[in-house]
């Protein structure tokens, strides 16, 4: 082995892991793409109740408590975006941040325990719940994407959603795989 | 077959059927065609709502790209059954979901760029596509296609509704025009009717029936005054039909009577002719037989006279001259009688020709001067100035004068017998006035009465004591008035007597006009084959006589003769003819024969051609001055004629004057005496 | 003496009538009707012929046509006798080529005088 195929071999060995690093990003952020755009969707097909914005123009406010598995992707995703007049403001907030100004909430998976917390402090609230823990839907959280053969798929809680005062339309009911579970943990399928 | 001659029936009904078609045509059709134009816009319409609404349907799907939700919702298209095919395109055009049922194969691609939303039609089919959008933004594009069946139908339907309709209609047109074209044909094929009916049977009497009050009844009634004028026009043409075949019947009779006369009057005709010839043949044996015997009565007393005379024998001289008088007589007597009866019979005839009456009246002063001296009378001649010759029968006028002088001398006994002649006008026409004067016994009124009658002289005495035939007077009496002159006495007893005798300057014979109205050419031999014009000569003289003589020797010289008694027609003839030598006589009835001679050399056409003037009067400087080639005097020296007329044939011309050295008559006159009116 | 040639069909008057022209001084030959006369003409050679018109056969006009047409006779004049004294006589006479003419009965004075005038002209031409 000559010094040369050496180094052609390293490099592409490199070339190899970069591209398997960035295709396992890129299949990573196209997941995140795919979900940031689930997220505007929603927007589009969830009805907040009117004193939920203080003016018509009022931006959507996503909160990102928890990790934060979109990073820029959501921002370019959302950027310049309306959804009934409403801009996109999206804010990453310490979990013990006020939540309350958000009409999204998106709850990264790292909270773990705190999940529950976030669930009951939201509840009620014309908040949209939305997060990729599983059993997220049956604990009280509005909308789960979950992960199905690849494909991203999502758990909508309709109770919640009743709770949350937030109309959720049927359209979207229909795509996704409807949850009845009021807060006191009555299931209903 | 031609349009125009179809049945007004047929005509009718076509009208009504075409229009009525075209109006149910029309109208039906734009019906029809409006219905289905909005039909389709009303499917158009409904499909674009349903894609609106599937599109509506499916945009949460589009959007979360869930593609077995986007084809259940497609499914839904089932219902309608005209929809082949639905296809949703994700923004890129790629198909994301579909519905087609049955086994056909889903469309092809759309362009996203030519048809975002829209709709057309192709291919049988019609499609809409809808944008499908999800709170305003674009997730894709819905493709619905139909077959516009419920359309496609409905035309059918329409089209069959409509070609029944149509049928029927028409049929209910056809019965409704066949009923109603009555209404015009049916005058129109009465009056038809009733005009072949009165042409067939000429009956002017019917009448067409008339109830219309419109354009047709009008022309009924047209039609009927027409026949009514027709038919009265009919009865009045069979009166006068009628009235024709009377008249001509009376005619035919009529015909038949006049044919019957005129055969009747033919036979009396011929019978009256024989009758004359008769008489002319008798008469001319008569003369002939009469005078022969005579002749050698007389011939041989004269010549015994003679022969005696020589031998000395007086006595027997004596003896002869009585034989010769009493001859003589005889002659003379034989002579009146045979002239008698000649004028009885109608056979006297006129020989007119023109003469100079001085020397006549001298010649039967010199014959008659034995008798005058007889009886110891002397006779003085008086002939006007004026007097020159006229146009009469010169025997007659002689044999009257003779009578008249002879009787003058017979009846005066040492006395004057005066002649006088002179030309006077009267009754707007010239004549020459004879006058015989003497101073002899006279005559009673009674003798008078007789005078003129035959076989009366004034008494049988005076035939035994004068002499005389009694016939004479009368025989002059004839004569003068055939020439349409007559003659008047006048006397007293012991005194003497006047006889005048008036005859026309020119006497025109009876039959004719005037002379001038003989104009009619009268070729003496047809013209010889091959005569040019320079052969032809024409002849202008009124005396029918000296044309006759003319065209008959110059025939001789191998001549084409002109013949024409008149001037104007002679200068009509020399312009058409050309002859190459004309021959003019001055004397001529309607024109001066000057003045035709003028007229022929101041013609450029006819100055050349040679003009030979002829006539009884001597005045050849004036005749060469006006032009005249020569200049001869009547009666002709044909010879010279002749000979003048070879040199123009020959083509020289000859001014030289030619003279007639005979019959010079003795007065030269400066000027043209006039002689006629 | 001068020769005459009458030609008369007449007896009664060729009779006189010669016998008054030989008496005048002038002989006489007579032919009896036109044919006589042609050949008389010819073989007497007359100084004169007086033609009786009223011949039989040929008439007088006929003869005179012959004679003036003949040179041999054509010089010898002629007086032709008629009975008629018609202008168209007259004009036919002097056409036919005859020189004078008179009428019957024949008046002997005025005959001679006649014959006398064309024997004189005959001898001066």
């Amino acid at each position: 082995m000559t010094v040369r195929r050496l180094i052609i071999f390293i490099v592409m060995m490199m070339l190899g892991q970069a591209s398997y690093a960035w295709a396992q990003d890129s299949e990573a952020s196209s997941e995140y793409l795919i979900k940031a755009g689930y997220i505007y969707n929603f927007a589009k097909l969830v009805e907040w109740p009117a004193t939920a914005f203080a003016q018509p123009d009022s931006p959507i406010v996503i909160g990102i408590v928890g990790n934060d598995p979109f990073g820029p992707i959501i921002d370019k995703v959302l950027e310049g975006k309306k959804v009934n007049g409403h801009p996109f403001l999206i804010k990453r907030l310490k979990p013990t941040a006020d939540v309350k100004e958000c009409q999204i909430l998106f709850i990264g998976s790292s909270l773990g325990s705190h999940v529950a917390d976030t669930i009951r402090l939201t509840r009620g609230t014309p908040i949209l719940t939305i997060s990729e823990i599983p059993g997220f839907a049956d604990r009280g959280g509005i909308i789960n994407l979950t992960l199905e053969q690849n494909k991203v798929r999502f758990e909508v809680n309709v109770d919640a959603a009743k709770e949350a005062d937030l109309n959720i339309s049927s359209r979207l009911l229909v795509l996704a795989k409807v949850i009845q579970q009021s807060g006191d943990g009555r299931k209903t399928e | 077959m031609k349009l125009q001659n179809l049945s007004i029936k047929r005509k009718l009904m076509l009208i009504t059927m075409l229009t009525s078609s075209v109006a149910l045509l029309l109208s039906s059709a734009s019906f029809l065609i409006y219905d289905l134009i909005s039909f389709r816009h009303l499917l158009t319409q409904d499909l674009e709502t349903q894609a609106q609404i599937i599109g509506y349907n499916s945009a949460a799907a589009m959007a979360f790209k869930d593609e077995p939700v986007a084809t259940a919702t497609l499914a839904a298209l089932k219902a309608k059954e005209d929809i082949v095919a639905a296809v949703l395109y994700t923004p890129d055009g790629k198909i994301f979901a579909q519905y087609v049922p049955g086994d056909k194969a889903a469309p092809a691609v759309v362009p996203p760029k030519l048809y975002r939303t829209g709709y057309r039609f192709e291919g049988g089919y019609f499609d809409v596509l809808h944008d499908v959008t999800l709170n305003g933004e674009h997730v894709g594009t819905l493709l619905l296609r139909s077959d516009m069946r419920e359309w496609s139908r409905r035309a059918k339907r329409y089209a069959l509704i409509f070609f029944i309709f149509v049928f029927a209609s028409g049929l209910f047109a056809l019965l409704l025009s066949s009923k109603l074209q009555r209404m015009i044909s049916r005058p129109i094929l009465q009056l038809e009717d009733t005009i072949r009916i009165v042409s067939a049977n000429k009956n002017y009497e019917i009448r067409a029936e008339n109830t219309y009050g419109d354009e047709i009844g009008r022309l009924m009634d047209g039609f009927n005054n027409m026949l009514a004028e027709i038919q009265q026009r009919d009865t009045a043409l069979l009166n006068a039909n009628d009235q024709l075949h009377a008249r001509t019947e009376e005619l035919e009779r009529e015909v038949a009577q006049r044919q019957q006369a005129q055969e009747e009057l033919l036979k009396a005709k011929h019978a009256a002719e024989e009758a004359s010839r008769a008489k002319s043949a008798f008469l001319a044996n008569m003369s002939h037989e009469l005078r022969t015997p005579l002749n050698a009565i007389i011939g041989y007393s004269e010549m015994l006279e003679e022969e005696t005379r020589e031998s000395g024998n007086t006595e027997a001289i004596q003896d002869l001259q009585k034989i010769q008088t009493a001859g003589k007589h005889l002659l003379s007597l034989i002579n009146d009688v045979l002239d008698l009866s000649k004028i009885e019979a109608g056979k006297m005839t006129l020989h007119l020709e023109i003469f100079d009456v001085p020397p006549m009246i001298r010649q039967i002063v010199t014959t008659l001067e034995p008798a005058a001296t007889k009886n110891s009378n002397v006779i003085n001649v008086r002939v006007a100035e004026g007097v020159d010759s006229m146009r009469a029968d010169i025997t007659k006028v002689r044999q009257i004068l003779v009578n008249l002088v002879s009787n003058a001398c017979k009846f005066t006994d040492s006395g004057t017998i005066s002649v006088n002649v002179e030309p006077i006008t009267a009754e707007g026409q010239d004549w020459i006035r004879f006058e015989v004067c003497d101073t002899g016994i006279g005559i009673t009124p009674k003798q008078r009465k007789q005078l003129f009658q035959e076989f009366a002289q004034a008494d049988t005495s005076i035939s035994r004591k004068y002499g005389g035939t009694g016939l004479g007077l009368a025989i002059s009496h004839r004569f003068a008035q055939m020439m349409n002159g007559h003659i008047d006495v006048e006397s007293e007893p012991g005194k003497g007597s006047t006889f005048t005798v008036l005859l026309p300057v020119e006497v025109k014979s009876e039959g004719q006009e005037s002379p001038s109205s003989e104009t009619t050419l009268e070729p003496a031999k047809p013209p010889r084959p091959g005569a040019s014009n320079q052969d032809t000569i024409l002849v202008i003289d009124d005396d029918a006589t000296c044309r006759d003589l003319m065209s008959r020797s110059l025939n001789k010289l191998g001549l084409n003769v002109i013949l024409t008694g008149s001037g104007e027609e002679g200068i009509e003839l020399a312009r058409r003819m050309r002859p190459f030598a004309i021959t003019l006589d001055v004397l001529l009835p309607d024109r001066d024969g000057w003045s035709v001679l003028h007229e022929l050399k101041t013609d450029p056409e006819l100055s050349s051609i040679p003009v030979i003037m002829l006539t009884i009067i001597d005045n050849e400087s004036l005749a060469l001055s006006m032009g005249a080639s020569n200049y001869l005097v009547k009666p002709l020296d044909r010879e010279r004629l002749a000979v003048l007329i070879e040199k123009y044939r020959a083509g020289r011309s000859s001014k030289s004057p030619n003279r007639n050295s005979s019959n010079r008559t003795a007065e030269k006159r400066e000027e043209l005496a006039p002689t006629k009116a | 003496m001068p020769k005459i040639l009458l030609v008369e069909d007449n007896e009664m008057n060729r009779d006189m009538l010669s016998r008054r022209l030989q008496r005048k001084g002038y002989a006489v030959v007579m032919a009896q009707d036109g044919e006589q006369g042609l050949e008389f003409a010819r073989s007497e050679s007359p100084d004169l012929i007086l033609m009786d018109i009223s011949l039989p056969k040929m008439d007088g006009w006929q003869v005179t046509r012959f004679l003036k047409s003949n040179p041999e006779t054509k010089g010898i004049p002629v007086i032709a006798l008629t009975a008629h004294a018609l202008s168209t006589d007259r004009q036919k006479a002097f056409e036919i080529g005859c020189d004078d003419y008179d009428t019957k009965p024949v008046e002997f004075g005025r005959l001679s005088e006649k014959i006398e005038h064309l024997l004189v002209e005959k001898s001066v031409s």
